[in-house]
């Protein structure tokens, strides 16, 4: 068995708080919602379940430790961000029966089928939810481009569509979660030219008004 | 190939910078080694990124020493001893890089095309040597798939990301090459995201070049042939940013005890490759306003 304090990268004498936090940034990112359209959704699960278990496990010993049952500060089950659920819901805007059918077969994974369907509907029937499942499949794909360019067209299309639009800014929210605190720096900052340049012009002003910054020039 | 991949060094730690450096180094060595001097010619930084990836994904004893080189023969470097890894990473760029020569011969004209003739000896001599050290599946793999890519090329469609995702598959063939498991999976998913990326920053930085000959280019032909204006510049960068989110959940997955690997590979995922896509789009902005 594994130290499941080694599991949360956290040190046995952390306080209850930091393990939560651990917990909590853990959960955050193996978070099985991240992984929804990605194959390693069961090398997620798996990490996400040792690192439940060993939280669990901490918590267990630290109650029997203690000898106290104080409270156990209300955690409960898997950690839950608004990740957002899937892009297409289960049935058909427009109550067709076809794209129901598409609808589900992308909902389970069948991403060829659910393509090779919509390439068969006749091209003056492809309609607002034509566009939008095609973008669907696009992001299944991780096409992001394409997808795109599908939503935005079936969002004008169909402009007060709230799926439509959901999936259009849930798309865009993607590009903009990324990097998650990486980036410290963006602008140039000051180089060596500019500190040397700066005191340059310090020196000139000083010695227009009768004083000297650097003595030699 | 392309050297899009890059650090961003002012957010390197010092050390972290030098054993990139000594990677890169190390790899010079190795495919002097491996596949013959003349190859040490064809390095770019991202073979450097795949090999600070694999050195993440494989536990190969590493060690450096100082030494000086041609390249720089004044001042003693740190380099990286070679190991399987570095080999292993000399050995596919020979692949790629033959493929390329050949496909430059195919399609090229003028000077390009004399200069691949020139060059082709060389590369189809380091491609024997990857052959004969076991990588002859890999080179299956890799000419398969880009055959498909130039299928794909020819059919004209207005789509990027289509081709796009076959460059993403013929890079995790190559990330992923004689790995298992867990990582074989990891290496795949970052593999096919960079892949991707680097093939729509290529065509990114290719487009107007391409629109004033004619050529063919993914981006063009998503907008009937003209160059995108600045609103439709951002569905790309987004799209370049969306892509390189799945490489970013499988770092999330990894395990690896090289610590400093793993900053400079997040350093080029996160910094580095975001640094290289706004240049490019920058700079068609501002072609896009003139």
């Amino acid at each position: 068995m594994t130290d499941p304090y080694k599991v949360l990268g956290v040190s046995p004498n952390a306080s209850d708080d930091e393990i939560k936090k651990a917990y909590r940034d853990l959960a955050r990112k193996y978070h099985p919602d991240k992984y929804r359209d990605s194959d390693l959704a069961d090398l997620a699960s798996e990490k996400m379940k040792e690192v439940n278990a060993a939280y669990e496990e901490i918590k267990k010993m630290r109650e029997a430790g203690t000898g106290t049952s104080s409270g156990r500060s209300g955690y409960s089950g898997g950690y839950r961000t608004n990740y957002g659920g899937s892009y297409a819901g289960n049935t058909s805007s427009t109550g067709d029966a076809r794209y129901t059918e598409i609808r589900r077969h992308i909902n389970a994974g069948n991403v060829a089928v659910a393509e090779r369907m919509l390439y068969e509907v006749a091209e003056n029937q492809r309609n607002a939810e034509w566009n939008f499942l095609m973008g669907c499949v696009m992001v299944k794909k991780g096409n992001f481009v394409d997808a795109q360019r599908y939503f935005d067209i079936a969002c004008s299309m169909d402009p007060y569509n709230n799926e439509y639009r959901a999936a259009q800014s849930q798309l865009r929210n993607r590009a903009q979660g990324y990097g998650g605190g990486y980036r410290t720096t963006n602008s140039g900052g000051c180089s060596g030219c500019d500190i040397c340049s700066g005191l340059l012009c310090a020196d000139c002003c000083c010695e227009c008004c009768g004083g000297d910054l650097i003595s030699c020039c | 190939m392309f050297g899009y991949v890059k650090v961003n060094s002012a957010e390197l730690k010092v050390k972290e910078y030098e054993m990139y450096r000594g990677a890169y180094c190390g790899l010079c060595r190795s495919m002097g080694k491996c596949t013959g001097q003349c190859s040490r010619m064809t390095l770019s930084y991202d073979f450097a990124f795949l090999a600070a990836l694999r050195l993440c994904l494989e536990n190969t004893e590493i060690s450096f020493s100082q030494r000086r080189c041609f390249v720089h023969p004044l001042k003693k470097r740190s380099v990286m001893d070679a190991n399987p890894v570095l080999d292993y990473c000399a050995h596919s760029a020979a692949i790629l890089n033959y493929h390329k020569i050949k496909d430059d011969l195919a399609d090229e004209r003028g000077l390009k095309r004399l200069r691949a003739r020139l060059v082709y000896p060389f590369v189809a001599h380091a491609r024997k040597k990857a052959l004969t050290a076991g990588l002859g599946e890999l080179d299956g793999a890799v000419s398969g798939l880009l055959a498909l890519l130039a299928d794909t090329e020819a059919q004209g469609l207005s789509s990027v990301d289509t081709p796009a995702a076959i460059f993403g598959d013929i890079l995790s063939e190559i990330v992923s090459f004689g790995l298992d498991g867990s990582r074989r999976l990891i290496a795949v998913e970052i593999g096919r995201a960079v892949g991707r990326w680097i093939y729509t920053v290529d065509a990114l930085d290719d487009m107007s070049e391409d629109e004033k000959k004619g050529r063919y280019n993914p981006i063009l032909l998503l907008y009937d042939g003209r160059r995108p204006k600045d609103g439709e510049l951002s569905l790309i960068s987004d799209a370049l940013k969306a892509a390189l989110v799945s490489a970013e959940s499988a770092m999330d997955l990894m395990d690896t005890d090289r610590a400093a690997f793993r900053n400079i590979v997040e350093n080029i995922l996160f910094l580095g490759m975001p640094d290289t896509a706004e240049r490019i789009i920058g700079r068609e902005r501002d072609k896009s306003e003139t």
